[in-house]
């Protein structure tokens, strides 16, 4: 027949160093003050018959168990746990059984186990970047609530903006704006000597409109020439340079109702396309889609020679 | 447990009529099973006569702050997988499924724990409440509150009532728990 030990947990048995009660004479408590993870703490159990008992040490993840032997109706063994939170002490000597609830603090090694950013990749102007970090202690306990955390982002331009957020279940969450400089910035997030980082990528904002127009004369429709459109320099609303590398898809749209998709980048701040002459008349409509904007159409008529 | 609801009184019922004195191995050959992918119902032996959509243990959503029903679902399926998972990895040793539902830290602490010195055979409902959401969704802050637990530690049972504070993030495209911290009660 299993014994059965109705518990409820109340702060008040939390308390530390307070024997719990039990069915038996069977107690146990804590030695000392503060319990932490990783550190060793004393364990007195009391009362009883003397014997071979089985103490077992319960966190939020399992159980660990060690044996002690009641001598003189004392014992006193030495436990340590890696989990921070509340645990709970279970002692079994016999047909008696003891429980008690310990608060073991978080390592004093804190950390910034990772930091990470969104978006990664922001589009400037107005908006904000949500900075998120973990901050643990050497085993992996969220830190404490409230422990401060310095959140920033290192601009394209160099310039930074800092922020503190305390944390709670280990999470320090702050908001920073976006800002109007493209290129390659930095989130991070420090605590003492620890830190961690990701990278942000700032885009431009929208592309202002813009246009293809043709760099000479519209060859014949023969197969074999070719015709070469560009754009002026894409900048977008900011003013800042569409950088060189950012994908483009052009569209071209043929008289008989076709269309071809040509990817393509943007190449010294503009999109040139080199087209090829149809070999048979044709009424083409060029056109391209850059950061979510299209351009207005260029109409090209190939004719005969 | 004197307020156990009544799903959750027809679960132990069915523990005592499979006589497994409370041990999850027992009953797990039994008939209770871990269900594949993100179902995570127990399902009841079909030779007791049981509704074949028992699913025990249950969660619900006392304050699902900001999260849609969808992700609500998911990540209460989720973490009601992680107890199972932690349960049965108590219980027989098998620490080989626990990455399913647990990453990081919470990987690495429930990986350690020795077979056997303390079992979560039962729990109650997990009445969450949902904290911080991340604005991509892919991180969420829960408490599982006032959770009613029963270990089997050594020939005792012991029960208990206790508050999660758990941080759950999507990895390999599922929920999984990457932090989960016994609080003091309040």
């Amino acid at each position: 027949m299993r014994r059965k030990t109705a518990v409820l947990v109340l702060t008040t048995v939390l308390a530390l160093g307070i024997p719990a009660t039990a069915q038996s004479v069977l107690t146990i408590s804590i030695t000392g003050g503060t319990v932490t993870a990783g550190q060793p703490f004393e364990v007195r159990i009391g009362g009883g018959e003397d014997g071979s008992g089985v103490v077992t040490l319960i966190t939020a993840y399992g159980g660990r168990s060690r044996s002690f032997d009641l001598v003189g109706g004392s014992a006193s063994i030495e436990l340590s746990t890696d989990v921070a939170g509340t645990a709970t002490l279970v002692a079994e000597l016999g047909t008696a059984s003891a429980v008690a609830h310990l608060e073991v603090l978080p390592g004093a090694d804190l950390r910034v186990e990772s930091a990470t950013v969104a978006p990664e990749r922001a589009h400037v102007g107005p908006g904000e970047l949500t900075l998120l970090a973990f901050v643990a202690d050497q085993f992996g306990n969220p830190a404490p609530d409230r422990t401060p955390v310095e959140l920033a982002v290192r601009y394209p331009d160099g310039s930074v903006r800092r922020m503190e957020a305390g944390s709670g279940f280990g999470l320090a969450v702050g908001m920073l704006p976006v800002g109007d400089f493209k290129g390659t910035g930095e989130a991070s997030a420090t605590f003492g000597p620890t830190s961690a980082a990701a990278a942000i990528e700032f885009y431009p904002a929208e592309p202002v409109p813009f246009s293809f127009s043709t760099t000479g004369p519209v060859p014949p429709a023969d197969g074999r020439s070719r015709l070469t459109i560009t754009t002026a320099d894409l900048v977008d609303r900011l003013g800042n340079p569409i950088p060189d590398g950012t994908s483009v898809v052009v569209v071209v749209e043929h008289d008989d109702g076709r269309s071809d998709l040509i990817p393509a980048v943007v190449t010294a701040r503009r999109l040139t396309v080199s087209l090829l002459a149809p070999n048979r008349p044709d009424r083409m409509m060029v056109s391209a889609v850059l950061l979510g904007r299209r351009a207005d159409p260029l109409v090209i008529e190939f004719g005969v020679r | 447990m004197g307020h156990l609801r009544p799903r959750q009184l027809l679960a132990l019922a069915i523990l005592v009529v499979l006589g497994s004195g409370l041990a999850l191995a027992t009953a797990r050959t039994a008939g209770l099973v871990f269900g594949a992918g993100s179902s995570v119902a127990l399902e009841a032996p079909a030779d007791l006569g049981l509704p074949p959509d028992l699913a025990l243990p249950s969660t619900e959503w006392t304050d699902p702050g900001e999260l849609s029903p969808l992700v609500q679902d998911a990540v209460g399926q989720a973490y009601e997988s992680a107890w199972l998972e932690l349960a049965a990895a108590q219980s027989t040793g098998q620490v080989d499924r626990l990455d399913r539902f647990f990453t990081g830290p919470a990987l690495e602490f429930a990986r350690s724990q020795p077979a056997g010195a303390a079992t979560v055979m039962e729990t109650g409902f997990h009445q969450l409440i949902a904290g911080y959401l991340h604005p991509e969704e892919w991180l969420v802050e829960i408490t599982d509150l006032d959770l009613e637990v029963a270990r089997t530690v050594g020939e005792a049972q012991v029960e208990t009532v206790e508050t999660y504070r758990v941080v759950m993030v999507i990895e390999r495209g599922r929920w999984m728990v990457y932090s989960m911290s016994r609080a003091v009660e309040s």
